[in-house]
């Protein structure tokens, strides 16, 4: 009889401890987030006053040089007198900024720094190769000018805003400072941090309030978080995070890898769908390009792949070997593959001119001529979707009963009236499956793109694909803001397709 | 229609799933193809419809050999146990789609359509799609499709399987009216005897691909040609004894033992068994050299009558008891046994003696 | 009458040898279609520099061993460490991804929790966003978080995947509930149920899951286009692209270097084709 009782112990047992160990890493994790954002913070904090002072010491400097200029090579200046004013500038420009920077370190006097500055400036510049009648004159001109010049840029230097906000300076990091990511993201880190700490608060009020048997049950009730948090946490860091962020960021007007944007507008996109006037506006162009590849590769495929499907529907030998060999492409690297045919395409040794020259037909610039550009690009995309849209196909084919061919045979009917009255209605779903899918895969286009055309969008930028151009933005021109505007509006398209993909399933169920 | 197979064989690698079977179905006849799992009995469906070529042996329908015909040639109706409705047609287009194929033209497509939908009461569904029809109405849409080009045979495997309890008997009599009203000729396969005893002309029953008996139901029911026969049909099944004739005296291992007049003509000294139906016990005062004396088991009231288990020789059977005897456990009683249900088969070979 | 059909026999039989000739004719010329750049790839490969510049091109290279050219284009650049990188990049993804999976399937599948079933419709409809809009942000983090250019920020993304999850989960859903709670009353635990039952009898599932996941690590190009740098840390088809711009015209040693990135594949491929494509075929149809 006591023997009996002794199995439920172990899992009631399991609850508690549960909710005792993760009381603790709560706390724990929580105190080194918290610890680390405070770190972060203190250590931007530190930065503030260096940044404060950089802030200073370009404006003066920035400020002096214009000064000068100003002065000696006005506006309306011979090009001689304006180049030998800027190469004296130029030639004391490094020196100047390190003094400046040591003065203002050293709380120099602002008076003090800009007449410092305005002398050595005026200095490189006389120092040029200058006739003799030019140096006077510009001697003359200084010495007027100076104390006019110091007593402005000492002015502009006080009246400067001094305070800098902390989130400035956070903008304005240089990503390869220690403790980069921590002063960055302190904020995160102390709202992580604390979150865990209450966590931990409220799980360890709980458990003191209640007794074994809530304990477990609390123990319980916490174990489906273990197993679904590294799972989450990939999404939220990923998925989620990106998700919003993305979205926001279309609305920060040039917003930059740095983090830094101009302001919350729909900016970006204007920018994105308009352009830049008087110059091609690739965003449209890639637009254009996209649904073009979209409209040529998706329905060519399917028709192909229908019909290879059909063949392959039968009883065959050798099927493991058709298998594998219309299936090859599928597992093979894009890029390898794109570089076999851009080898193929080749004009002058490319193996299609010479199938094609077999047939009297005269070699084509298929890769640099623009007008072939879409051809290659459609030609490739088909053969490389065929595997996967056969898959589909032939297993939405393998679904269709039997027998549903066999009375129509019975009763008389050949091959061709049973493709077309049975087969192609009941594989209907499939197809318009395939089509959604295809359609979204063909309109992210972008590898192919890339390695067909030796790493431009085409060979005179005529190639340019929506993907592309998000690449673009955020690669070489690194406006993060305008390329979140490209990728909304392709994210646009492709949910429209998802939706239409979604009815259209619902439509046409048969069962 | 005749339907003619003579020596029908069919054999799959090595399994024998038919084997030397000649049976003549008559024109007009509704005819069962019956059995246990495995009997060969769809095998044979098969072969009449063409879909399964034959090994050996020749079928002919009325007097031409249709053994190598395609399917589409032999003028047949199908019936799939699941029917095989096209989901994306209406029930008019599955219906005239063997038109469409035979190339009539639309308007008397149409025409013919609605005379079988009416046929099998579905003419006010035309325009509903398979997935809207209960199984019942699947199945009568399937009928009117394999009816509709007035096929010289109409063959339906396992049609009532798919259905539940109740259904299944409203849909066999609809099988039989659709039959008689069109007098095609008709062969249904099925495994349920009580499905083919109600509704057949006759009945082909079959076991491990050989013919066991061809004839109408109520012959299969009171000559079983074999012991299989006698065991299959009937419910509840027919009751065995097992014992031996001695010098015209039927006895179990126990002693236990009976007489009756018949058995001289018996083999004797031959383990048989005594194969007797539930329903051909009578009940009896005295004991008498033909009664048995068992022994009642258990008591089943079932209404006007009464299912009684009891035990003869060792061995427990069933019988149907008249309420009025007012029969307990434990009690002793002589039954006699009727003219009608009692027979003898040798215990290893099944060959009916008696 | 008897003639009658021996003539419709007939006729039918050459119908159906021809439909069956024709059939095979045809799906030969797809098959050739297909292949044909594999070959050319592979034989290109093997071929000396003048074979590669005259044309027409010839069908197969003068000598089948000469591997020349992959002595080469190993020289050129460190295809070995790409190679490696590729390695650990997949290997590393693959087994963290399929952990966070297994785990995250199980709980919505078999423990109970509230909001479990939003949650999960939320995850599927985050899985029509696509990858090259999440990269935008995802791109910013690694930079920030220091991570730009190295192998860690080609894993770190990928380890949780809404796709497999929802595939694994199905799975485990099909697997029936009374197993689960009878070993529950028997006193296991949940850990113990995942690992001893419900894994082993999801293998198949896993291997496509694996498979796939393999598959796409190995050939993902944008993201480490993107991401990586420093050469010694590029991956395979990464590395192959830089590769162009170093080899000028000699294309031969591309084709070279291409067999060499997509070998292992195509081997995976011949070893694991039926589970590639029950894979595939379940999961386009799914998603």
């Amino acid at each position: 009889m006591q023997g009996a009782v002794t199995q439920p112990k172990p899992i009631r047992r399991a609850g508690p401890r549960r909710v005792v160990v993760h009381i603790v890493l709560f706390f724990i994790i929580g105190m080194i987030a918290l610890g680390l954002g405070i770190f972060g913070r203190k250590t931007l904090e530190g930065q503030t006053a260096r940044m404060e002072q950089d802030v200073l010491v370009t404006a003066l400097l920035d400020g002096s040089a214009a000064a000068v200029k100003g002065a000696l090579a006005p506006a309306g200046s011979d090009n001689a007198l304006t180049r030998a004013v800027d190469q004296g500038l130029s030639s004391r420009k490094r020196l100047l900024r390190d003094s400046i920077t040591r003065q203002v370190a050293e709380q120099a006097d602002n008076a003090a720094i800009a007449a410092m500055a305005v002398d050595t400036l005026t200095e490189g510049v006389l120092g040029r190769n200058l006739d003799e009648d030019q140096k006077l004159a510009l001697q003359t001109t200084a010495q007027d000018a100076r104390d006019t010049l110091v007593t402005d840029l000492a002015a502009q230097a006080d009246s400067l805003e001094r305070g800098v906000t902390l989130s400035q300076v956070r903008l304005n990091l240089q990503v390869t400072q220690q403790y980069y990511p921590l002063m960055y993201y302190y904020a995160p880190l102390l709202a992580f941090g604390a979150f865990l700490l209450v966590l931990a608060a409220a799980l360890l009020v709980a458990y003191l309030r209640s007794d074994l048997e809530k304990r477990a049950r609390l123990g319980e009730r916490l174990e489906p978080m273990d197993y679904l948090l590294p799972f989450f946490v990939g999404v939220a860091l990923f998925t989620l995070y990106p998700i919003v962020r993305v979205v926001i960021m279309s609305f920060q007007e040039r917003y930059k890898l740095e983090g830094t944007y101009a302001g919350w507008g729909f900016g970006n996109y204007e920018y994105v769908i308009n352009g830049v006037p008087g110059t091609t506006n690739y965003f449209l162009q890639g637009l254009g390009n996209t649904i073009l590849f979209v409209l040529y590769t998706v329905p060519l495929t399917t028709v192909l792949a229908v019909i290879i499907a059909y063949l392959l529907n039968q009883k065959l030998r050798f099927s493991a070997l058709f298998q594998t060999t219309y299936f090859l492409p599928m597992v093979t690297s894009i890029t390898a593959v794109g570089l076999v045919w851009r080898w193929i395409f080749n004009r002058n040794f490319g193996v299609l001119n010479a199938i094609l020259g077999f047939f009297g037909v005269n070699p084509i610039d298929w890769l640099h001529a623009s007008q072939n550009s879409m051809a290659v690009l459609v030609i490739f995309g088909v053969w490389s979707s065929l595997p996967f849209t056969i898959i589909l196909l032939l297993s939405g084919l393998q679904n269709i009963d039997e027998t549903y061919y066999t009375v129509a045979r019975v009763d008389g009917a050949r091959a061709l009236r049973i493709f077309r009255r049975i087969t192609v209605p009941l594989l209907a779903p499939t197809i318009s499956l395939v089509l959604i899918i295809n359609s979204i895969s063909a309109f992210k286009v972008f590898t192919e793109v890339k390695v067909l055309f030796g790493g431009y969008p085409g060979p005179v930028l005529n190639m340019y694909t929506m993907v592309y151009y998000i690449y673009d933005m955020m690669y070489e021109h690194r406006e993060l803001g305008r390329a979140a505007a490209a990728a909304i509006i392709l994210f646009l398209f492709i949910l429209v397709f998802t939706m239409l993909q979604r009815y259209i399933q619902h439509r046409w169920k048969y069962d | 229609m005749q339907v003619r197979m003579e020596n029908l064989t069919k054999h799959f690698g090595t399994t024998r799933a038919v084997q030397d079977f000649t049976v003549t179905l008559n024109d007009g006849e509704l005819v069962c193809l019956l059995g246990p799992s495995g009997c060969g009995k769809s095998t044979v469906l098969n072969m009449l419809s063409g879909i399964v070529p034959v090994t050996s042996g020749k079928i002919f329908f009325d007097d031409e050999d249709v053994t190598r015909l395609p399917p589409e040639q032999r003028g047949i109706g199908l019936v799939f146990q699941n029917y095989a409705l096209y989901p994306h047609m209406t029930v008019m287009g599955n219906i005239t789609f063997p038109l469409e194929i035979q190339k009539i033209p639309p308007r008397e497509r149409e025409e013919r359509a609605r005379e079988m939908a009416e046929l099998v009461h579905m003419g006010h569904l035309l325009g509903r799609k398979p997935k809207q029809l209960s199984g019942g109405q699947q199945q009568r849409v399937a009928i009117a499709r394999a009816l509709v080009k007035n096929p010289r045979l109409l063959l339906l495997d396992e049609p009532l399987s798919n259905l539940d309890a109740r259904l299944r008997l409203e849909m066999r009599e609809e099988i039989r009216r659709i039959q008689q009203e069109t007098r095609v000729t008709t062969i249904f396969v099925t495994h349920d005897q009580e499905e083919a005893m109600s509704i057949s002309d006759h009945i082909v029953l079959m076991k491990d691909g050989y013919l066991q008996q061809h004839a109408g139901p109520q012959e299969l029911y009171n000559q079983p040609a074999n012991q299989f026969v006698a065991d299959f049909l009937g419910n509840p099944p027919i009751n065995n004894f097992e014992g031996v004739v001695r010098k015209g005296r039927f006895v179990c291992a126990n002693g236990d033992g009976l007489t009756l007049p018949g058995f001289d003509k018996v083999p004797q000294g031959v383990p048989v068994h005594l194969s007797v139906r539930a329903e051909s016990f009578t009940v009896e005062e005295t004991p008498h050299e033909s009664h048995m004396a068992c022994r009642v088991d258990s008591v089943y009231q079932m209404g006007k009558e009464e299912m009684a288990i009891l035990s003869f020789g060792g061995q427990p059977f069933r019988a149907y008891i008249a309420s009025d005897y007012g029969l307990k456990a434990g009690d002793t009683v002589h039954l006699g046994l009727k003219n009608r249900g009692v027979f003898v088969f040798d215990l290893k070979t099944g060959e009916r003696y008696l | 009458m008897t003639t009658q059909s021996k003539l419709g026999n007939n006729n039918y039989l050459l119908r159906q040898t021809l439909a069956r000739a024709l059939r095979y004719i045809l799906l030969t010329i797809g098959m050739v279609i297909m292949v044909f750049p594999f070959y050319w790839m592979i034989s290109s490969a093997f071929k000396t520099a003048p074979e590669m510049n005259i044309f027409p091109p010839t069908m197969a290279p003068r000598d089948w061993l000469n591997f020349g050219n992959f002595k080469i284009a190993f020289e050129k650049a460190p295809f070995a460490r790409y190679f490696l990188n590729s390695i650990i990049v997949m290997a590393g993804s693959v087994t963290v991804t399929t952990l966070t999976t297994i785990l995250a399937a199980f709980a919505f599948s078999r423990l109970e929790f509230p909001g479990r079933e939003i949650i999960f419709s939320l995850l599927l409809s985050m899985m029509m966003v696509p990858f090259e809009m999440l990269v935008i942000t995802n791109y910013q983090t690694m930079v920030k978080v220091g991570l730009n250019d190295s192998l860690y920020a080609l894993i770190l993304p990928f380890i949780s995947s809404i796709f497999y999850t929802y595939i694994l989960r199905n799975f485990f859903q099909s697997i029936p509930g009374g197993l689960y709670w009878s070993a529950r009353v028997d006193g296991c635990t949940n850990w113990k149920y995942l690992w001893k039952v419900m894994v082993p009898i999801a293998r198949p599932s896993l291997v496509t899951i694996i498979l796939l996941n393999a598959l796409a690590s190995w050939n993902s190009f944008m993201w480490p286009l993107l991401i990586i740098k420093s050469d010694l840390n590029r991956t395979l088809p990464f590395g192959l692209y830089t590769f162009t711009t170093e080899v000028g015209a000699n294309n031969e040693l591309l084709m070279a270097a291409s067999s060499v990135v997509v070998l292992p594949m195509i081997l995976l491929f011949l070893f694991a084709r039926k589970q590639i494509v029950r894979g595939v075929a379940r999961g386009g149809i799914k998603g």
